[in-house]
């Protein structure tokens, strides 16, 4: 354990930054109070600048300490510890940790939040409140970055909370539209559900280990388990996967989050897509012995996972708002790393992560750039041969299309492949769950593909009178060329074991997960992952997977470059299925009938009778009786001081007698 | 020949009804006040006769007399405060009367 002070500035900066741009905004609303708006709408513009100069500081940062990590072979750096909490013989002390895990965590959250700063900064240009949109993306990051550098529970909680807020306050960041109020707020109610399971779960491993830190939590699971605790730490362990759900959008949970677009679409690609809905994931590989200690657990997640995987995936199939599309592909990759998890492939699941986040921020980031050469239009049935007006954003959203859809080499394919390997490794009841998510893989490659068949290809379906499409500025097109390298080449991180290559992501992250393996192991008598099935099976799941993506990316891209026929023949020939999945399975419409109508229901019932009659009536009922009691007792003041010595001396002869009496 | 006690706290019950009556019958604030010492001094009256009662020869009692001085001081004080409020309300209402003070009412 190398002690490095410096790592405080990792969180710090995006924080100090926060501040800072927060400052400006305040001296560009004073300025436009006076009406000296002479900037119009550049005012504000220096809140962008330190804002991406705070989190490239950071992310500078991040990379010394991915550095040192590697060059020292240490297992982690650690920050002094600050005692937070410490009360009779209980102690929480957060320090900052940056291990291999949360070193990759800081690389993705820092490094593809930096390329989201750089493209919002065109992409907010001329928003009334530009420096103050900065001022909560560092926020969110400062938080973020806590969150996953946390050494211990308690912390990590608070950044978990942290992201939830500047989540709300970006999902309404246009809330004078209305819905993106509204949108905030349901993210925040739903969210709350998880996190409250979370603190539950958190309260129940304090009062096991006596313990919140993360490192002294998951070095006592194993002997928990010896002594007999494993039902006390399964009871955990769903408490705390239960705010995971919240967090990452899984089925119950997962309604949030396609509301969560009427946020700005950086907001979607950097929270709602690359980094604060994969906190459950990171929060589940953190603590993974936990998790490991009970196997059912585990198949539960992953169940829960490939269930979310396959709705969530049905249901973008017909969506035509482009964001929409988006969000629940994100859900239902989300759902995949479930599965991973489930399936005890911690690694997996982070690499998962990584290229997810590269590849769904890039897709996030060129709808953006489509929605805004399109003057805020997101109906993909009213785009179209979009492909020779905005050629940049043409070729990166598809090659973000082709590592989702995970066509054959590009990132996606590696890491969705892997998860599948694995899953179908577990062999048992995990075969459903393989299943359930190769479904899922043709599910996803016909959705990406009818996108950019939808969006580029076909006749153009708006009225060219109106709108003229028209490429983003290179400050919005640069991030894009970036990412779409990296959504293209991160599948270098984590070559399949057949290929005889290292996998660099799987030896980085060993010594995090080691334990969760070995529990896992003597769990299930189980062998650990990756000690390799026969190298003919992988093989054939590679090329099944390969084959599947690329047919039914093929299927997708040729039925939809037409136009929108093929969305209404489907909707004519299965009327059904078009109305479930249009409705993301009707759980949305479940949550409006059987919980929040009840609840309103209840909320005027309680407004009416129990505040107006029985609340009121006790409140004003003492004030009556104080004043009419008063009214009386007034009589006794009548200005005579005859009157008063009277009362005087006969309450004091009563008294006096009253003494004698008793005493 | 003395006087026997009883008819020392005979006298002391007239002069504290006189007082009594004072205070509650008089309008004047000054005769009020005048009605307060008399009860004040009726009590002292008590004090002193009970201290001869339980008084024998070579062992004299002397929490009345110690009483009736400090009843005696406090009184004195209490004269001074009274009759400057008796000059402030004269100043102010240019009355004494009690009839004509009667703000705290309502």
């Amino acid at each position: 354990m190398h002690e490095a002070t410096w790592l405080v500035w990792i969180p710090l900066l995006p924080l100090l930054g926060a501040a800072a741009a927060g400052a400006v905004h305040f001296l560009a609303l004073r300025s436009r109070a006076r009406g000296a708006d002479a900037t119009g709408g550049a005012s504000g513009a220096g809140g962008a600048w330190i804002a991406i100069a705070a989190i490239g500081a950071s992310f500078l940062l991040g990379l010394r300490g991915f550095l040192a990590l590697r060059g020292e072979h240490a297992e982690a750096l650690r920050s002094p510890t600050w005692d937070w909490i410490d009360v009779g013989g209980w102690s929480v002390g957060v320090s900052v940790v940056l291990d291999r895990l949360s070193s990759v965590m800081t690389l993705v959250v820092t490094g593809v939040g930096l390329l989201i700063h750089v493209y919002a900064a065109g992409y907010m240009k001329g928003d009334p409140g530009y420096a103050k949109f900065f001022a909560f993306l560092n926020l969110f990051v400062a938080m973020m970055l806590l969150l996953v550098l946390s050494s211990s529970l308690p912390g990590l909680f608070v950044g978990w909370e942290g992201v939830g807020l500047c989540s709300y306050l970006l999902i309404g960041f246009w809330y004078a539209k209305g819905w993106p109020a509204e949108a905030a707020q349901k993210a925040f109610v739903v969210n709350r559900v998880g996190d409250a399971a979370f603190l539950l779960g958190m309260f129940l491993l304090a009062g096991l280990f006596d313990t919140l830190d993360l490192s002294s939590l998951n070095a006592a699971v194993e002997g928990a388990v010896r002594d007999g605790h494993g039902p006390q730490l399964a009871l955990a362990a769903f408490l705390l996967f239960g705010g995971a759900c919240g967090k990452s959008a899984q089925i119950p949970l997962f309604v949030w989050l396609p509301d969560a677009m009427a946020g700005p679409t950086p907001v979607s690609a950097l929270i709602h897509a690359a980094t604060m809905v994969t906190s459950g994931i990171y929060l589940v590989v953190r603590l993974n012995p936990l998790f490991a200690a009970s196997p059912e657990l585990l198949f539960f997640i992953g169940l829960v996972g490939a269930l979310t995987a396959l709705v969530a995936g049905t249901t973008a199939l017909v969506q035509r708002d482009l964001k929409k599309i988006l969000a629940y592909s994100t859900v239902s990759q989300l759902g995949y790393m479930f599965l991973a998890l489930g399936a005890g492939a911690w690694a997996s699941a982070i690499f998962h992560l990584v290229t997810h986040a590269f590849f769904k921020a890039l897709l996030f980031l060129g709808a953006g750039s489509v929605i805004h050469g399109m003057r805020d239009e997101q109906d993909v049935h009213r785009m179209g041969g979009l492909r020779r007006h905005m050629p940049r954003t043409f070729w990166t959203f598809t090659l973000g299309a082709a590592a989702l859809s995970g066509i054959v080499p590009l990132s996606g394919f590696f890491s969705k492949d892997e998860i599948l390997f694995h899953a179908f490794e577990r062999g048992g009841a995990y075969y459903l769950l393989w299943a359930v998510g190769i479904a899922t893989a043709a599910v996803t490659a016909l959705y990406a593909w009818r996108m950019v068949g939808l969006v580029f290809f076909g006749a153009e379906r708006f009225d060219a009178r109106e709108v003229h499409p028209h490429e983003s500025p290179p400050l919005m097109t640069v991030p894009l060329v970036i990412l779409a390298l990296l959504a293209t080449g991160g599948g270098l991180l984590g070559l399949p074991e057949v290929l005889h290559a290292p996998h660099l992501l799987h030896d980085w992250l060993h010594p995090v997960v080691e334990r969760g393996d070995a529990i896992l192991a003597a769990a299930t008598g189980a062998v650990p992952v990756a000690s390799g099935a026969s190298a003919a099976t992988e093989w054939l799941l590679l090329v099944l997977g390969a084959g599947i993506a690329f047919a039914f990316a093929h299927r997708g891209f040729h039925a939809h470059r037409q136009g929108t026929a093929s969305d209404e023949r489907f909707a004519a020939r299965r009327p059904q299925a078009a109305r479930l999945f249009g409705d993301a399975w009707g759980v949305d419409r479940g949550y409006a009938k059987w919980i929040v109508q009840p609840v309103k229901i209840g909320a005027f019932l309680v407004a009416v009778v129990v505040d107006q009659f029985a609340i009121d009536g006790l409140v004003n009922g003492a004030g009556n009786l104080a004043r009419s009691l008063g009214q009386r007792v007034r009589r006794m003041a009548d200005g005579s001081i005859a009157s008063y010595g009277l009362w005087m001396g006969g309450v004091t002869a009563a008294l006096a007698l009253a003494w004698i009496w008793i005493g | 020949m003395t006087v026997p006690t009883e008819h020392l706290l005979a006298l002391a019950g007239v002069l504290f009804s006189l007082g009594v009556a004072g205070f509650f019958l008089r309008r004047n604030l000054i005769v009020v006040l005048m009605s307060i010492e008399l009860m004040l001094n009726a009590a002292n009256l008590t004090f002193l006769a009970a201290s001869r009662h339980h008084s024998r020869v070579g062992a004299a009692d002397l929490q009345g007399p110690v009483f009736g001085i400090f009843v005696i001081a406090v009184a004195a004080a209490e004269a001074a405060v009274g009759l400057a409020l008796v000059i402030a309300l004269y100043r102010r209402k240019q009355t004494v009367s009690l009839d004509r003070v009667d703000e705290l009412r309502d």
